[in-house]
């Protein structure tokens, strides 16, 4: 019955029913799935194709990480880590200019480093600092597009959700990632803090009253040790060899309820119930997406749809910084109506073998595709960053939305930076390999 | 207790979460503290790690928090925004049920052709039997809904 199928364009028709399906909010991954499932008929293929790809592209020991840095994610949250880090952070620079928003993005990057995932920094780091914010008249909408921002690092600064994901699905090491995150997370990181110095010295937005003295910052770091020494045990154990990522997510998981429970005694078997349900869910929504597109991409392959693009691209002949800035700004524009992860699930395999034949390296790739996914988590209508903010600053999405648009401006600008120059993605996993 | 047996795998998802998480954690202190090394721990972590996200994909069915582009359908004329959202809550459906009838297959082939994990020689009749379950579930989930939602709009 699908004859007259047979011979029409494989990608058209894939790409096709993907497209009417999303518009019909079908789940990105079902959408996925169910183009895939309609190839297969039309060429005749088994049907046990879908269910074994689907298995074994789920079946992957690193992708374990994921759930399972979720899950410490919020036990540090609900643990009382947050509170801790930011008392150490105000100490630290709360008395310069626009001081609170400085501490706000420097507790986010203290947070991202044993967090992987962008919203939940905001929700750990916003859900004190925010308030805070406001109480020292900042206004509401900036308050909110601070946090925001700032928990973009996330996901920039390892551990980092969308860098397992890219790796799972590009093939490369979790580990290797995580090192080349290092240097683009930390330079983000700092510029982000400078602007918003200087955007508060611009509308006049002050710090704490008072310089703290070597000895609060002392109280402080002592006050905060185990919260600061999680870092030190999650990435030191993957950068010195000693535990793989995925052991190192439950190492993360056990640290967390180790301080939650006994040291700072915050949490309770009701909150850890919801942690867990969290993680089982992030998996499980998650997850069924890089199943469901490990077939998709499988048939990709099959009918060398990725090769075609990239011949296509080559024999157009455009300078590689060129194509990286073409891809940079269409992962922009679709990071604002779709999920990151589901972003780079999908976007990966067609993309990766268009931005290796132009001699790019995998691992600058992915750092790329995060920090345009950072970008995605800033802009509406769907920035999930936002979503989690405005409830807390209590604005709406037009006034944040105006708000964080000074940061996408200097987000993009890193994008250029670190497009431009492949080194500070790639001189540093190069070295300590 | 029917509210109960409706949570049932979020709780067994939630269960298997921390058996996993407990055997990779006494994976990490056997090789450390004690030396020693077992694979058949990392291969039956596998399989519950699969057996919880698609129990976990469930989950998120019946919370509807599966990531989807809800901005494609909100172009479209206010009487027209149901009858598309159903369609393709009927597309869905159909979907889960070809994975599932497809997953019976693939479960059944394991019993054809004798096919087992390799250092514990566990059948992939186990492994392969969470797809069609879970997409069983997810299209009883699914459909459930579209008939008490359908009574709503009338």
């Amino acid at each position: 019955m699908f004859e007259f199928l047979i011979n029409t364009n494989v990608s058209f028709i894939l790409f096709g029913t993907f497209i009417i399906l999303l518009f019909l909010a079908v789940p990105i991954a079902y959408s996925l799935g169910a183009a895939t499932l309609l190839i297969i008929y039309i060429h005749d293929i088994p049907g046990v194709f879908m269910p074994q790809t689907v298995y074994s592209a789920s079946d992957k020991f690193p992708l374990m990480a994921v759930p399972f840095f979720v899950l410490a994610g919020y036990l540090m949250e609900y643990g009382g880590i947050s509170k801790r880090l930011i008392n150490f952070a105000s100490n630290l620079i709360g008395h310069v200019t626009g001081g609170f928003a400085c501490v706000t993005i420097l507790a986010c990057m203290f947070f991202a480093a044993m967090s992987g995932s962008g919203p939940a920094t905001v929700a750990a780091i916003g859900s004190i600092m925010i308030p805070a914010m406001i109480r020292n008249g900042y206004s509401p909408p900036f308050a909110g597009a601070v946090a925001s921002t700032g928990g973009t690092l996330g996901i920039m600064i390892p551990p980092s959700n969308p860098m397992i994901i890219y790796a799972v699905v590009a093939n490369v090491s979790v580990t290797g990632m995580f090192t080349a995150g290092i240097i683009p997370g930390l330079l983000v990181g700092f510029v982000l803090i400078l602007s918003s110095w200087w955007i508060c010295k611009q509308k006049g937005f002050v710090g704490t009253s008072k310089v703290s003295s070597t000895y609060d910052v002392l109280v402080s770091i002592k006050d905060a040790r185990w919260a600061l020494l999680a870092p030190v045990v999650i990435l030191g154990g993957i950068y010195s060899g000693i535990f793989t990522p995925t052991e190192a997510s439950v190492v993360a998981v056990n640290y967390a309820l180790f301080i939650g429970l006994f040291l700072y005694r915050e949490l309770d078997w009701n909150k850890i119930y919801a942690a867990i349900l969290q993680a089982v869910i992030v998996g499980g929504t998650v997850t069924v997406m890089v199943g469901l597109a490990g077939s998709f991409g499988r048939i990709l392959t099959q009918f060398q749809i990725p090769q075609q693009l990239s011949q296509y691209i080559l024999d157009i002949s455009l300078h590689w910084f060129l194509v990286l800035m073409i891809i940079n700004i269409a992962l922009i524009i679709i990071g604002t109506f779709m999920e990151t992860l589901a972003t780079i699930i999908l976007l990966t395999p067609l993309l990766l073998p268009v931005v290796t034949a132009l001699g790019i390296s995998p691992i600058h790739f992915g750092i790329l595709i995060v920090i345009t996914s950072e970008i995605g988590f800033l802009t509406p209508p769907l920035g999930a960053n936002l979503f989690v903010a405005m409830p807390i600053a209590k604005v709406t999405l037009e006034q944040i939305s105006r708000a964080v648009f000074y940061f996408i401006g200097i987000l993009f600008l890193m994008v250029i930076i670190l497009t431009a120059i492949p080194g500070l993605s790639t001189w540093l996993p190069k070295i300590l390999n | 207790m029917l509210k109960r047996l409706d949570y049932t795998e979020e709780y067994l998802a939630v269960f298997l979460i921390v058996v996993l998480g407990l055997m990779l954690s006494s994976q990490i202190i056997l090789r450390y503290v004690f030396e020693v090394g077992f694979i058949w721990i990392e291969e039956i972590a596998r399989v519950i790690f699969i057996w919880v996200i698609f129990l976990g994909s469930v989950v998120g069915v019946r919370r509807n928090l599966h990531f989807k582009v809800t901005a494609g359908i909100k172009l479209l004329p206010n009487r027209y925004q149901f009858p598309a959202q159903q369609i393709g809550e009927m597309i869905l459906i159909l979907f889960c049920i070809a994975i599932t009838w497809h997953g019976i297959e693939l479960v059944y082939s394991t019993v054809e052709v004798d096919f087992r994990l390799r250092s514990t020689g566990i059948s992939m009749f186990w492994p392969y039997l969470i797809m069609p379950l879970s997409f069983g579930l997810q299209a009883a989930r699914l459909t459930y809904r579209l008939i008490t939602n359908s009574g709503k709009h009338e």
